[in-house]
């Protein structure tokens, strides 16, 4: 009984903090998100300038802008990790919240089901070099 | 003007790509989702359609099968343009129906080259 009790006190301190977790998850994807539209919004108006200069000058600086948005989808691939971590740790949430109610993991609940049918990572890339082009 | 369907649920992703091919002269209608691109698609034909695969409601593959059903889309290129690179995925795509698969992120330079490549 006092290994249970004990259990059920790591659930109850683990809980939370896997709650919090989440909701961070949650605001550094608002912040990414929202630095994001403003860094691209910055890229349009900056095209526009450079487009005023000579051309070999132009070249150069189109070629920068276009690495630096290549380089800014890392907001969208983040975004797409944080999404799924996020969901993964909501998952474990609820198999402690059923693991503290009822005194057992169960291996046939719906959270258990949910976990054992979640998807794969979508997103393997290490970096923001671009990616692979195929044509069919 | 040559006309570009881009779907994509990342608002920032769906800017960087219309930002781009406007930048190449082309005109951009946009869609957040399988659902909406397919409803856009049906109401004026377009050119081209540049989709991403991992959506809500409708995702890029479903959207390609139910684009390729339609005899208005029938020869239509349709590029998935996607975080996934698995092979699997890939084979799908092009089982769908699908003219080519970019995966994220992309160098604006080469998907410009890439769609004046299909692009009818």
């Amino acid at each position: 009984m006092e290994h249970a009790h004990s259990v059920t006190q790591a659930i109850a301190v683990i809980g939370p903090q896997l709650r919090i977790a989440q909701s961070e998850i949650g605001r550094m994807k608002g912040i990414i998100d929202t630095a994001a539209t403003e860094l691209l919004s910055s890229f349009g108006e900056i095209q526009g300038v450079f487009r005023a200069v000579d051309n070999g000058q132009f070249v150069i600086a189109d070629a920068a802008l276009s690495r630096a948005m290549t380089a800014l989808q890392f907001q969208d691939m983040v975004g797409q990790l944080m999404t799924g971590l996020s969901e993964r740790i909501g998952m474990a949430t609820r198999v402690l919240d059923h693991a503290s109610r009822t005194g057992v993991a169960s291996t046939t609940s719906e959270v258990t089901e949910q976990i054992h049918t979640f998807p794969r990572q979508v997103v393997l890339q290490h970096d923001v070099a671009s990616g692979d082009i195929e044509l069919f | 003007m040559l006309s570009i369907l881009a779907v994509d649920d990342s608002p920032s992703i769906r800017q960087m790509v219309s930002f781009t091919l406007k930048s190449a002269g082309y005109s951009v209608i946009e869609a957040a989702d399988g659902t909406e691109g397919l409803a856009k698609a049906k109401e004026k034909a377009v050119n081209l359609v540049l989709t991403d695969q991992n959506m809500p409601l409708m995702d890029g593959i479903t959207l390609v099968k139910n684009l390729r059903g339609l005899p208005m889309y029938a020869t239509t290129p349709i590029l998935i343009l996607t975080t996934e690179s698995s092979d699997d995925m890939k084979a799908k795509g092009r089982a769908a129906g699908a003219t080519g698969w970019l995966v994220k992120p992309f160098d604006p330079v080469r998907l410009v080259e890439i769609v004046k490549k299909v692009i009818r």
